[in-house]
């Protein structure tokens, strides 16, 4: 029984040490969204995934890089996608604290970052993402009615 | 020759879920023989790759009923055999210290196998492959297998 609890403690004491650094990710990128060169360029008011990503990285290749293909497909000029070769531009990979790849930010319209996805994360993940940075509002309709459309796959 | 080299990453994910498991398992029940089982089906499947035990349980039972996908991806297989090695040798030193009455160092050993299995199995994060990788640039014997342009 003791064991038990040592191991819920531990379990639990690791995730949350997961979840703090996550929060603590976020918040530093957020510090400097406003003037980070990667994000110059966007469209305001519209949703946007930053993908850091690699030559070498094999899942970015065969998993991710369809997955935000699909997405961008479903959801046309509703999400902005910023693909980054962390190794071509390793500042940008230490800016954001990015430590391996594939990661994608989900930032809202604004440029703040909401969301961090360690390795892999899948369309269906990234539309429920992109929905609640948009507060269910921007693109919804999109996202729903194809959301079905590509759970078949 | 690259273009050939292909790894099943479905087979690594279930090799370490059987890893974590057996080894939250062992601690649970205070139990370091179970620790001992897991190190030496892990140094076995780093020595003969074919006789991998977990490896074989998604190969023979898990993936021919359909419970796990293959996820077979362009990839070298040497680093994650590494890996696995590197995992095997710290668990083997967790269960030689459980031996001798060093607890809270033998049972530190299996957590730190159980969190790097962790991050590799739920953040695609390889420690043992970034090891490998990282002798490889530095021109270490036997490290000679670069990181693969995914194609």
């Amino acid at each position: 029984m003791d064991r038990i609890l040592l191991f819920s403690i531990i379990v639990l004491l690791l995730v949350m040490a997961f979840v703090i650094l996550r929060r603590w990710q976020l918040r530093r990128v957020a510090r400097q969204a406003a003037t980070d060169p990667l994000l110059s360029d966007l469209h305001p008011d519209v949703p946007t995934i930053v993908y850091f990503t690699s030559p070498y990285c094999a899942p970015c290749q065969t998993r991710q890089k369809p997955a935000l293909r699909v997405l961008q497909d479903d959801l046309g000029e509703g999400v902005q996608i910023v693909e980054v070769n962390a190794l071509e531009d390793p500042d940008a990979a230490r800016r954001w604290g990015v430590l391996s790849v594939p990661t994608t930010f989900i930032l809202d319209g604004r440029g703040m970052p909401h969301e961090v996805n360690y390795g892999v994360a899948g369309v269906e993940k990234l539309k429920r993402q992109l929905q609640k940075v948009s507060g269910g509002k921007h693109p919804p309709g999109r996202i729903l009615a194809h959301g079905s459309h590509i759970g078949t796959h | 020759m690259s273009a050939e080299r292909k790894v099943d990453h479905s087979a690594i994910r279930t090799n370490q879920v059987f890893i974590i498991g057996l080894l939250a398992l062992a601690f649970v029940l205070n139990q370091p023989l179970l620790v001992a089982f897991v190190a030496a089906v892990m140094i076995v499947g780093t020595i003969w790759p074919d006789a991998a035990l977990f490896k074989r349980i998604y190969r023979h039972v898990l993936r021919p009923a359909g419970l796990v996908r293959p996820d077979v991806i362009r990839d070298n297989p040497e680093p994650h055999r590494f890996a696995q090695g590197l995992g095997g040798t710290f668990t083997a030193l967790s269960f030689v210290a459980l031996l001798a009455g060093a607890s809270l160092i033998g049972w530190g050993l299996a957590w730190l196998v159980i969190v790097l299995a962790g991050l590799n199995l739920f953040l695609g994060w390889c420690a043992g492959c970034t090891v490998y990788y990282l002798l490889n640039r530095l021109g270490v014997p036997g490290f000679d297998h670069r990181r693969l342009e995914a194609g």
